[in-house]
């Protein structure tokens, strides 16, 4: 179960109309390395996970990655939302507005939709972790991209900053939990 | 952690003020909560989290009650009319900040 909570993780008000960037920023609601492909990922991978400490893990980054879809999907929301037709069409976004007028969709800059062939879960914890790790170091890198394409525009900026650093923070927490395991499965072998 | 302004400039601004608090304080809550998820041995981050969350807990009565709920299905008081579906939402003007 899930309660919503009427908020968002971190103030989002963007004023800028730069449509070129609120495309670009599609990459983390719909993309390869977004944020839909890690709060499913990890939601997905709780089941097989063998320890309190790694169930819990996923669990709770699974969740935090929810509010960081949602946050995305404001970003991408506040800057199409006034913005013109011609507008659009400047910025590249006419494939986009014809498929999915000014809504959300789950689908990357390129126009790829979103897929399951982006997530891993391989059942097997050690891989598992080590797929996660990978994933935020993945996610962290597109937030340096999009820092770059950002201009310097402090109210697109300081999210973008907060998301990146969200994922070193789970990163470090994946790494942790991955040694834990392997601990665990070194002592079921002692034992047994 | 930032105090509440005791006298606003206007009801928008405490409304800001309030929202802002809240959200430092759960965050600091979400990432006090992965650290324990792999350090659950950690007592000094345990006492951190329970203070935190009488904060937390504090702040957000206080904004419910003047704002609206911050959360359905029975984990907050529902006033008449019913206030859950008063704009504006997190991803709209005026929501987030």
């Amino acid at each position: 179960m899930w309660i919503y909570e009427k908020k968002l993780q971190f103030p989002v008000d963007i004023r800028c109309k730069d449509l070129r960037l609120a495309k670009a920023l599609i990459a983390q609601y719909g993309g390869p390395a977004g944020e839909l492909s890690a709060c499913l990922q990890y939601l997905n991978q709780r089941f097989t996970m063998p320890t309190g400490q790694t169930k819990a893990l996923l669990t709770d980054i699974g969740t935090e990655e929810i509010g960081h879809l949602e946050m995305i999907g404001t970003m991408v929301y506040q800057i199409m939302e006034n913005a013109s037709l011609c507008e659009l069409k400047e910025a590249g976004l006419d494939g986009y507005y014809t498929l999915h007028g000014k809504g959300l969709f789950y689908s990357d800059p390129n126009g790829y939709n979103w897929t399951s062939d982006y997530i891993s879960g391989m059942g097997d914890p050690i891989t598992d972790l080590t797929s996660n790790i990978a994933a935020e170091q993945r996610a962290k890198q597109t937030y340096e991209y999009l820092m770059d394409l950002s201009c310097g525009n402090e109210d697109v900026l300081a999210p973008l900053r907060f998301l990146r650093a969200r994922e070193i923070v789970h990163y470090q927490r994946f790494g942790e939990a991955l040694e834990t395991v392997k601990e665990y499965y070194n002592q079921k072998k002692y034992f047994c | 952690m930032k105090k509440m302004n005791a006298c606003p400039a206007s009801n928008e601004n405490s409304k800001q003020a309030m929202l802002l608090e809240l959200q430092q304080l759960s965050f600091s809550l979400v990432d006090l909560n992965l650290f324990l998820d792999t350090h659950p041995d950690n007592q000094q981050a345990v006492a951190d989290y329970n203070q935190l969350f009488q904060q937390y807990w504090d702040a957000k009565a206080a904004y419910e009650l003047q704002y609206g709920p911050m959360n359905n299905f029975g984990h907050c008081p529902a006033s008449y009319p019913w206030s859950w579906i008063n704009d504006p939402w997190p991803w709209e003007r005026g929501g987030s900040v």
